[in-house]
């Protein structure tokens, strides 16, 4: 995967490398907004992340010159607090998601992976990790035939750690990707939510099938791992 | 363009607009009043041409004909005589001639044909008029203009039974005295009146600009201390006293607006102090013990998750302030969200007691994140400070053209004036309710301007002193 990061901080762009290239991934970085159009209008990329607030050339600006000239690389907006209004303007304009700093790399990672999902056209209904298929248009989790619905909620949370298997993931990283960044951090509505896939995915090991369990990690958060 | 100049240039035009009025106005009233007076004279020497015994004696006319061309018509006494008589500087400038109906006129030596000009004279009647001598009613005069060697004459023809005689003098020579007099007035009248004009128009503009200055003074006095001081209202005209209202007013809504800011500035200060010094103090002991525990990591993270979550929260405020909170707008299920909501409070809380009542499909336009965010502070409330072992209530419902959501839940008595205060921003209640419940006191206050900035409202409705009802509305967009 080619990912074309437009970024003028340094410990922005640096930290979102690193997170990413321990994905697997194959970064290209720039650090202002002329070289950052030149590099995209190459159309080499799968994904672009665009910071808004650049020198040179603003990320907006290159967004819809991109658009005008018919590349169509998914791009996802960074965008610093103060910029919430450029969000609009770029969703508007063709962006494909935004991200408002601070965030995580994992959630942008989840949220590269969700853009190429939807971009390669193939829309994935299934995720698979062991034997463990959740169904994203019912969902539910099914395993050799025998299947439980889960709540949107409990979809999602359960959707991210089996995108990312046998990694930890913090109850920071889920609740914001899951419940949103604006939702009260001080709750443990994560271990709830836990607690109640667990007790699904424990009603298809009763029939004795061999599933993924999520652990938890003390102290910070949980990890699916593959048995 | 200077106001000044313009006031200067407005009045003079204006004065001097009224000056030609006047001057050319009594110029013709006065030549017409001469020309009246000069109708009169032609006709009296008109009649006093024909001799008087004529008048009184028809039959003798011939005699007094012939006697008449043998000495006052030949006389240069006549003359002279009616040169003075009409104002003018010699005899070319006149003609006169007498006869009777019955044979004509005899000319009068005053040059120009005169039997041809009378021939061509389209007569203006006047009135009969009334001869001294009362028995004879049916004398005329009649008047006429003519050109003659290019200059206007006037005419006057006096008819009596069988006589008539004519007279005709040239107009401009005979009011040439009148119209130099007038010049010679007028030529020392123009300049001394535009001179007043001039003084006057200056005088107007000065007088104009003088509060303006005086006004604009004060104001740069006001702008130069601060915003607290305010211009007097005192010996000013009452235009005046309304532009200074205009201007205080104007003034205590910015200083009030300025408070505003100040005061909010102060408060997010130190509202985002508690969390930064919390997440120094954790930093530092993780930084001394040798290895830090995933615990305290994650206890930093959660603070920095605080932290943002209240810079979110400022920003969105303060955009709200300024009227540029940006929306995404797109269709919405109000009723998806709302689930959304109760399955997290379900999730957040085992003894919950719900009491729901949600229609189907209420969609409006808006921007997911922020009412998502509405969404959320209403519910955090609700968990932070619902009664155990109480119902809340949720419904939402359609009524004519507005979603409404009201949420309702018990809690610990609330006195009105604290009420009252719950949508001011920073405000947590008394210490008493909040007692171990986190906070920023901006939740309330940042979902009632989401609300507006949908066109809706977040409104606190009136109940019990232990019941606390919110209601949400939102239009209803399909």
């Amino acid at each position: 995967m080619n990912v074309l990061l437009v970024e003028d901080e340094q410990k922005i762009a640096d930290f979102i490398c690193e997170g990413l290239r321990a994905k697997h991934f194959n970064v290209t970085h720039c650090a202002d907004g002329n070289q950052g159009y030149q590099a995209a209008s190459n159309n080499t990329h799968d994904v672009i992340i665009l910071d808004i607030m650049l020198p040179g050339r603003d990320g907006l600006d290159i967004l819809r010159s991109l658009r005008q000239q018919g590349v169509d690389t998914p791009i996802i907006l960074l965008t610093a607090r103060n910029e919430l209004g450029d969000r609009v303007q770029g969703l508007d304009m063709g962006a494909d998601d935004y991200l408002a700093k601070p965030f995580y790399v994992e959630e942008l990672h989840a949220r590269i992976q969700a853009l190429l999902r939807r971009h390669g056209g193939t829309q994935q209904h299934v995720v698979e990790v062991g034997a463990l298929q959740l169904d994203c248009i019912n969902r539910s989790i099914n395993c050799q035939g025998q299947s439980v619905e889960l709540t949107s909620r409990e979809f999602s949370l359960l959707e991210h750690l089996m995108r990312s298997p046998n990694q930890v993931l913090t109850r920071g990283q889920l609740l914001e990707h899951v419940w949103g960044y604006d939702f009260d951090p001080c709750t443990n509505v994560v271990d709830v939510c836990i607690k109640r896939i667990r007790y699904k995915m424990a009603s298809l090991e009763k029939a004795g099938k061999m599933v993924g369990a999520i652990e938890s990690v003390r102290g910070t958060g949980y990890r699916l791992s593959i048995r | 363009m200077y106001f000044r100049t313009r006031i200067f240039a407005i009045s003079i035009l204006t004065v001097t607009a009224v000056l030609a009025l006047v001057i050319s106005l009594s110029w013709s009233r006065i030549m017409t009043v001469e020309l009246t007076n000069l109708d009169s004279r032609l006709c009296m020497e008109a009649k006093r041409l024909i001799p008087k015994h004529t008048l009184l004696d028809v039959n003798n006319s011939a005699d007094n004909i012939s006697n008449l061309r043998d000495t006052s018509l030949s006389g240069s006494r006549l003359m002279t005589d009616l040169t003075d008589k009409l104002r003018v500087s010699s005899p070319n400038q006149l003609m006169i001639s007498v006869g009777s109906v019955e044979q004509g006129f005899i000319t009068a030596p005053t040059g120009g044909d005169v039997q041809d000009v009378i021939s061509r004279l389209h007569w203006v009647s006047a009135e009969p008029l009334a001869l001294t001598d009362n028995n004879k009613a049916n004398a005329v005069c009649q008047f006429a203009f003519f050109e003659h060697q290019q200059n206007q004459w006037r005419a006057s023809l006096f008819q009596a039974s069988n006589q008539q005689s004519f007279i005709a003098v040239d107009v401009a020579a005979t009011t040439s005295q009148l119209t130099s007099t007038l010049q010679a007035a007028l030529i020392v009248v123009i300049p001394f009146s535009l001179l007043l004009s001039i003084l006057g128009a200056w005088f107007i503009a000065t007088n104009t600009i003088r509060p303006i200055n005086r006004l604009h003074k004060a104001m740069d006095k006001v702008t130069q201390k601060d915003l607290s001081h305010r211009l007097p209202e005192h010996k000013e005209d009452k235009e005046f006293k309304m532009l200074i209202d205009a201007y205080n007013t104007m003034l205590d809504r910015l200083e009030d607006s300025f408070r505003q800011v100040s005061r909010f500035t102060a408060d997010a200060a130190h509202e985002l102090k508690t969390p930064l010094t919390v997440l120094r103090g954790k930093l530092e002991q993780a930084v001394l013990s040798e290895n830090p525990s995933q615990l305290d990591l994650n206890a930093i993270l959660d603070e920095v998750g605080h932290l943002s979550a209240m810079t979110r929260k400022l920003l969105l405020l303060s955009q709200a302030d300024s009227g540029s909170m940006a929306l995404h707008f797109e269709p919405i299920n109000i009723t998806e969200l709302v689930d959304e909501l109760i399955a997290d409070m379900t999730l957040l809380s085992d003894e919950l007691e719900l009491d729901c009542e949600i229609e189907k499909d209420l969609i409006t336009k808006g921007d997911i994140v922020l009412l998502k965010q509405l969404l959320n502070n209403l519910l955090v409330n609700v968990m932070r400070y619902s009664l155990t072992h109480k119902v809340v209530t949720i419904h939402a419902r359609q009524n004519e053209s507005v979603i409404e959501v009201v949420i309702s839940n018990f809690c610990l008595p609330i006195l009105n004036d604290v009420r009252v205060k719950l949508f001011n921003r920073f405000y947590r209640g008394e210490p008493a309710y909040t007692q171990g419940i986190s906070g920023s006191g901006l939740g309330l206050s940042l979902a009632r301007e989401i609300a507006r900035a949908h066109g809706g409202d977040l409104t606190l409705e009136p109940s019990e002193s232990e019941v606390v009802t919110m209601r949400l509305l939102l239009p209803i967009v399909k």
